[in-house]
């Protein structure tokens, strides 16, 4: 325990970790003014929200007293109106066969085929218990004008998965190649309690990287829900019409795998986060004590992700092209379609976390090889 | 000499030099879109594009109005084989559809009702798909395209006397620079080159600069980390010699990633040329839609200059990747200073290199982007300057 704390105190006392979080955090705040968090958008967010409220959070039963004097509540009201034919003519199977067209992607065998077709079988009864219930008729900011759901969950949390992953990666790498840039390994090595240290230290490494990351989170996303208040709507369901937002193969509302909130999306939202995290930790650490260089292994980890956002889709039109969509930069494409019916082949529920599990057997596997290496290493 | 010569194959260590490659190919197939040339959905046209090298071959690199004829020649043998292909065609001569003004009207009609029947495909197909057809129809398509800009009048060949009344005319609203130089440009002949080949240069350099940078740090930041690591630094500085070494170090790292750089844009010209795309290369500079462009040289010699230029950009940036590797105890704070410090020297390379010398109603500032890439070498080689004085001084 000791020796833990002494390996996290190491790192968060070093001046340049903090100071990479606050130029990512000035970046974020930056991209927020320009879109968001300037006078006039803050306004026109406040306004909005107000209107949001007080027209009535459930569409069904809207405020008799509204009224809509305002240029913001006319087109909220505008909206509402506009989005309730949005479930009318849904149909899943007719959205599967728009995708396979948009992107020209026709499985090459039966068994896959029947795989996306039941996929979309599930997403139709899904639809169908949308439908039942009035799940799609609650009040939030429209997705066609606003845009809100797209800016959270795919601009902002793209670049917030870059930066947590590069704090994650530096925080791993520095405490675990710490004994060879300052050549402490011949003193730390040849005891028990030395060559057991590595684990402490990527413990230690990660929770550092996780006390950045929830830094620079909590004051992004607080920054966000500031400029976008959520007072009211975290229990507004995210398959709402209102919500529904053009994307390229088609206008139709989020189609969740199951019924969520917007308050227990963004909460497992996080959760996905803080897994992803320790994946990446886990992964860095594992190269790490294969390579011996924290230089190279910051390289190779950025050239692994770039190198799964090449291969994503896969275009084996089968089965391999689930396993190769089942990778964190997979995660980082779709961030703004996480638990939502969106690309073609992840179409089936918990996918997400199937995309973990995979990873975190594979850098655990990598650990493993990585940490016997290590103990059986001889210093000359 | 000897010094320097050792310090390069120290930098050009093989590891740095296979990330650098592989990063390079990845970088390519994700952003540069000269590889899928011509079938890049984001730059519309391409494909109509692809043909106009015929065009640059049979009436020249630029066209006057005197010279106009020529291409006036060139659309009457085009329609003559078009008409011929689409009378041939058995599904559309039925439809009496046998010209290309009756073509070109179906073709709007169907698309615009986007239809799905079989007359229609048919008719799509003659432009959508790789063939004599879609040949004839893209240059026949580029070519109306330019007789709009020749029935305009004003763009180019205007003659001395009416050029100085152009400004007023057509562009009261611009900047007084640009209301003072257009006389002078629309006097100047068409150009043959697209529009398109430009903004596919100026998107790929504006990615390239990129590139280019994330390389240089790739390849120079670790050099002094590792001097520093292997604690040789009070060695180098204990004797005169020794510490005039850190300027034969710098050196070497100039010279290195002044040969990777060169190679990575020699790769581009290369791969440029394999695409047919060197035609051009003797086409004025300015592109067909507009003759905005300060300097009056073939878009060959404008290529050379533009890349020379991110050449230099990215030698000022070798100046940085230096001192960041003097000022980092080791790889991580080097990772952790580099990145910031390359997002802002990107920034400002995409800013500065975007379509230099060409300019808009808006410019106020004649030719600033040479100015601003002299401002950047200036500012970068003072940095070096004051680094390396306190070298020989500083008390270790």
């Amino acid at each position: 325990m000791r020796i833990l704390i002494k390996e996290f105190l190491k790192i968060i006392k070093h001046p340049v970790m903090w100071g990479l979080t606050a130029i990512f955090l000035g970046y974020n705040l930056l991209v927020f003014y320009e879109y968001i968090g300037n006078k006039n958008a803050i306004e026109y967010y406040h306004e909005l929200h107000d209107t949001i409220l007080a027209y009535g959070i459930n569409l069904n039963h809207p405020n008799p007293d509204f009224n809509a004097v305002t240029p913001i509540a006319e087109s909220y009201v505008e909206s509402v109106e506009r989005s309730r034919t949005l479930y009318d003519n849904l149909d899943m199977a007719a959205i599967l066969e728009q995708k396979q067209r948009h992107w020209n992607y026709y499985p090459i065998t039966a068994a896959y085929e029947n795989f996306l077709r039941d996929n979309y079988d599930k997403l139709q009864k899904r639809l169908e218990e949308i439908r039942s219930t009035d799940e799609a008729d609650y009040g939030f900011y429209p997705g066609n004008t606003a845009g809100i759901h797209s800016f959270l969950y795919s601009k902002t949390l793209k670049m917030l998965m870059l930066e947590m992953a590069v704090l994650m990666m530096l925080s791993v790498l520095y405490l675990t190649d710490y004994e060879r840039i300052h050549k402490t390994q011949d003193i730390v090595l040849p005891t028990r309690t030395g060559k057991t240290i590595m684990c402490r230290k990527i413990f230690a490494g990660i929770c550092a990287g996780f006390l950045f990351q929830t830094l620079l989170a909590a004051v992004s996303f607080g920054t966000f829900f500031h400029c976008v208040p959520f007072r009211g709507l975290w229990k507004v369901p995210v398959s709402t019409a209102l919500a529904a937002e053009k994307r390229s193969y088609g206008y139709y509302p989020f189609i969740t795998f199951r019924r969520m909130s917007m308050g227990s999306y963004f909460a497992l939202t996080l959760v996905m986060l803080v897994l992803l995290s320790i994946v990446i930790g886990l992964l860095t650490a594992a190269v790490q004590l294969l390579l011996q260089n924290s230089y190279f292994t910051f390289l190779l980890k950025a050239m692994l992700y770039l190198f799964l956002f090449l291969i994503v889709p896969g275009n084996f039109y089968s089965f391999p092209d689930i396993l190769i969509c089942l990778n964190p930069s997979a995660l980082w494409i779709t961030s703004g379609c996480w638990f939502i019916e969106n690309e073609l082949i992840l179409s089936f529920g918990g996918n997400e976390f199937w995309c973990i599990g995979l990873w975190a057997v594979l850098s655990t596997f990598l650990l493993m090889l990585g940490k016997r290496r290590y103990i059986r290493r001889e210093l000359l | 000499m000897r010094i320097i010569g050792k310090e390069c194959l120290k930098i050009l260590d093989l590891r740095r030099i296979s990330v650098i490659v592989i990063f390079t190919v990845m970088y390519y197939l994700l952003f540069i879109h000269l590889d899928t040339y011509p079938h890049i959905p984001t730059l519309g046209g391409m494909t109509e594009t692809s043909y106009v090298p015929e065009l640059v071959r049979d009436v020249g690199p630029s066209l006057s109005r005197d010279q106009w004829y020529l291409l006036e020649e060139k659309r009457r043998t085009l329609l003559a084989e078009i008409n011929e292909i689409l009378s041939s065609h058995p599904a559309l001569a039925e439809a009496g559809i046998d010209t290309y003004d009756k073509w070109k009207e179906a073709y709007h009609a169907l698309f615009l009702a986007s239809e799905t029947s079989t007359l229609a495909t048919h008719v799509m197909s003659l432009y959508t798909q790789e063939g004599p057809a879609q040949r004839c129809l893209s240059l026949l398509s580029y070519i109306d395209d330019l007789n709009e800009i020749y029935e305009m009048g004003f763009l180019f060949s205007v003659p001395p006397s009416e050029a100085a009344s152009i400004a007023e005319e057509h562009w009261s609203y611009a900047s007084p620079l640009y209301k003072k130089v257009i006389p002078l440009f629309c006097q100047r002949d068409l150009s043959m080159l697209p529009l398109t080949i430009s903004t596919l240069l100026w998107t790929d350099m504006r990615h390239m600069i990129i590139l280019l940078i994330i390389c240089s740090l790739i390849l120079l930041v670790p050099c002094q980390i590792q001097e520093r690591l292997c604690e040789v630094i009070p060695l180098y500085a204990a004797t005169h010699t020794g510490r005039r070494i850190f300027t034969k170090q710098f050196a070497a790292q100039l010279l290195s990633c002044g040969i990777v750089t060169l190679v990575q844009l020699l790769i581009y010209v290369g791969i440029y040329i394999s695409k047919g795309l060197a035609v051009y290369w003797n086409c004025p500079a300015w592109p067909a839609e507009f003759n905005t462009f300060w300097l009056d040289i073939t878009f060959g010699t404008y290529m050379a200059i533009y890349l020379s230029m991110m050449w230099l950009f990215v030698m000022g940036n070798t100046v940085l990747a230096y001192c960041i590797g003097r000022c980092s105890g080791n790889y991580i704070v080097g990772i952790a200073i580099s990145i910031p410090i390359g997002g802002i020297v990107c920034f400002l390379g995409r800013k500065l290199l975007f379509a230099p010398f060409a300019f808009t109603e808006y410019v106020r500032v004649p030719l600033w982007e040479p100015l601003g890439l002299l401002l950047w070498l200036a500012l970068t080689g003072l940095l070096l300057k004051t680094v390396l004085k306190r070298d020989k001084r500083r008390n270790l």
